[in-house]
């Protein structure tokens, strides 16, 4: 039990200073798409740092699938609301192309 | 279908016993029939498509790999004096198939620092924090890795 802890404790150290992080760049980062790079850390390494810490925990086959499930849920749903919100952005921002450069590449 | 459905059914029940096997046949196989009859799922197809696994679990290892990198690069980004220099690229994918351009989106979104603002077609419209990000938009390594899920 205390190895399992021991082992957890990195994964669990590492999710809080995502996550803290997270919040420092959402209030760091002046643009609304910009703060979004800083919010997606905390779905992709924070959670996944979490989940592998609560896995460690728990040891068992079951619940380790069911939060191998959580992530793969995270991971599809994640990137619509990031869809969602950057193109209300583009879509309503009058002045969106002053806070960005613009490359084409086509 | 009906393996993942049946898979999906013992993880939820958390054992793997008769009745959670005969129960879990009888609604997997339900939802099969369903999808077959009205959702035009076609188990050739499906099944057909196993030889691209392999290719889709490499694309998937390099998927995580990547996000982990990327998220120690935002870090880098957020503990570092001054603003961004983000940028929005647009560019063409040579991609076919629609499924395989929405996994690169998704994945594009998935790793910090980079996300898919939109996708019409074959264009893709990507936001940047940094021009640091844009590199493995130019090397566009996901579009590469999908293509050979494609061909596979």
């Amino acid at each position: 039990m205390t190895i399992r802890v021991i082992l957890a404790i990195p994964f669990l150290a590492l999710a809080v200073f995502v996550f803290f992080s997270e919040v420092l760049g959402f209030y760091k980062f002046r643009y609304v798409m910009n703060r979004m790079h800083a919010a997606a850390m905390g779905d992709t390494l924070g959670i996944g740092c979490v989940l592998i810490a609560v896995a460690i925990l728990t040891g068992e086959l079951v619940p380790i699938l069911k939060l191998a499930l959580i992530l793969v849920f995270m991971f599809l749903t994640g990137p619509v609301v990031t869809h969602l919100i950057a193109g209300a952005e583009v879509a309503t921002h009058r002045n969106a192309g002053q806070e960005y450069r613009e490359v084409d590449r086509r | 279908m009906f393996l993942i459905l049946l898979a999906l059914w013992l993880v939820f029940a958390g054992s793997v016993s008769v009745s959670n096997l005969l129960l879990g046949a009888v609604v997997s196989g339900l939802i099969t029939l369903l999808c077959t009859r009205f959702m035009g799922y076609d188990p050739r197809r499906f099944y057909g498509s196993a030889r691209k696994l392999p290719a889709l679990l490499r694309y998937i290892a390099y998927l995580l790999r990547e996000i982990v990198r990327e998220n120690f690069d935002v870090l880098r980004f957020i503990y570092r004096r001054g603003q961004p220099q983000s940028m929005l690229v647009r560019f063409k994918s040579e991609l076919k198939s629609e499924p395989l351009r929405v996994l690169v989106a998704n994945s594009i979104t998935l790793t910090p620092g980079t996300y898919t603002v939109r996708l019409e077609g074959d264009e893709f419209a990507v936001h940047a924090l940094d021009e640091y990000f844009q590199i493995d938009i130019e090397h566009s390594a996901f579009a590469g890795m999908a293509r050979k899920v494609e061909e596979a």
